[in-house]
């Protein structure tokens, strides 16, 4: 028996779908992540920033925190600090590529000997467990710095690019800059607070700066950075968590 | 879904990686123009996130979404950029085809440029319903909530569409009958 009219149409409609020549689909990800991340900063840009070269080691983190958001979509030099990790807004973007493995955060310790060099116990959120890796370095000031590093869960986190883990909770103790972020004038850096404690949130990509006794390491990261300080010791916490997530994370530290 | 609502930006990147491509095919459906049609699928895109607190959880994402897409890629038809047509690729490009005689094979890519052409000169409220249901394999309620407009509009704007292409195309049932038997 022939097949109604409709049906035909219908099915040849349906073959002709398939066989269609659309263009290429542009990589729509990527410029979509670029455009919400430079709008997050620029869309809190109630006046001018004065312009004037902000070093705030000593001042309040609140003040340095309005006057960075100030900056929003201009390229203007600020520099802010939070324990040992300084946050310098530059005019360039990142390093080009990940340079960042696992040798670059020092040697490989166990917990027990990182507490001895740094003569304190490195504290980590409970919900993460054990570290599976711990390393340390030495700073330019004689100070160690210890990197503590969970490897991603069975289908859960993706690793940071370049390197093994998924989440890095560095530790530096003391008042000396013994680290620099560098963020492009208008990049994410937003206010935050981990229990009663200023915090900074750095999403996306910029410069970290780790200042060794051989002269300064420049190192590109690409994923969210959560730092704050308490009881003298300053935490970098690395992730591909969302801000709220990795705060509560923070929040579970002893 | 649950972090992008919450502000995550890497993972609403995970969402726009997923509905790239039916959200460009939408925006060019109805533009006509690779340029606009990237520019209002990235819009649309951007739209929809601070939309997020507003979409209901329990509702199917691509629909919403394809709404969105299509508001823009309306927005921007007027643009001055030039137009593309639609185009079929050829027989010896596809896959899964049976191996069709030569002949076969031209009668059967012959078949669909004069759908696609009678397609093309129907208006665009009639095309768009049949680009959605057949093109992008939508179903009628996805249409419907695409272009903003009721499940029963869908259907009979779609059925005075396929009328109007039987109309226009009378003889394609003797093509495709000659393209099976060729």
């Amino acid at each position: 028996m022939a097949e109604p009219a409709a049906g035909i149409v219908e099915r040849e409609l349906r073959a002709l779908g398939g066989e269609l020549a659309f263009p290429e689909t542009p990589p729509l990800a990527a410029s979509v992540t670029s455009r919400l991340l430079s709008e997050r900063v620029a869309s809190r840009t109630p006046r001018p920033f004065p312009g004037v070269a902000l070093w705030t080691r000593r001042r309040t983190l609140a003040l340095a925190v309005a006057g960075l958001l100030l900056v929003g979509g201009a390229a203007v030099a600020g520099r802010l600090a939070i324990g040992a990790v300084g946050v310098r807004i530059v005019q360039r973007s990142p390093s080009v590529e990940p340079s960042t493995n696992e040798a670059a955060f020092g040697r490989p310790v166990s917990l027990a000997e990182a507490t001895d060099l740094l003569g304190f116990v490195p504290a980590y959120p409970a919900p993460l467990g054990v570290p599976d890796d711990v390393r340390i370095a030495q700073a330019w000031s004689g100070t160690h710095v210890v990197v503590l590093a969970w490897r991603p869960a069975p289908d859960e986190d993706r690793p940071i690019p370049g390197l093994p883990w998924s989440t890095l909770l560095m530790q530096l103790p003391g008042e000396d800059e013994l680290a620099i972020k560098e963020v492009l004038g208008g990049g994410a850096v937003e206010p935050a607070k981990v229990n009663r404690s200023e915090a900074l949130w750095i999403a996306g990509a910029h410069d970290l700066i780790l200042r060794t006794p051989e002269g300064e390491r420049r190192f590109l990261v690409v994923s969210n950075t959560l730092v704050w300080q308490h009881d003298g010791i300053t935490y970098r916490l690395e992730t591909g968590l969302s801000k709220p997530d990795a705060r509560a994370l923070a929040e579970t530290m002893p | 879904m649950p972090r992008a609502r919450r502000g995550d930006v890497h993972a609403y990147a995970e969402l726009v990686e997923r509905y790239r491509h039916v959200a460009f095919r939408t925006a060019y459906l109805v533009t006509r123009s690779s340029a606009d049609a990237e520019d209002a699928a990235q819009e649309a895109f951007v739209k929809a996130y601070y939309a997020l607190g507003r979409f209901r959880e329990d509702a199917p994402f691509r629909p919403w979404l394809l709404r969105i897409v299509t508001n823009e890629a309306r927005n921007r038809h007027r643009s001055a950029r030039r137009r593309e047509g639609l185009a079929v690729r050829l027989a010896e490009g596809r896959l899964g085809d049976a191996a069709p005689s030569p002949e076969a094979a031209a009668l059967e890519d012959e078949t669909r440029r004069v759908l696609l052409a009678a397609v093309e000169r129907l208006p665009e409220r009639d095309r768009l319903v049949i680009a959605y249901r057949y093109f992008l394999q939508l179903s009628e309620s996805e249409t419907a909530h695409a272009l903003g407009v009721r499940s029963g509009t869908v259907k009979s704007r779609l059925s005075r569409a396929l009328a109007r292409l039987r109309a226009q195309v009378p003889d394609l049932e003797d093509l495709r009958m000659e393209a099976i038997d060729g």
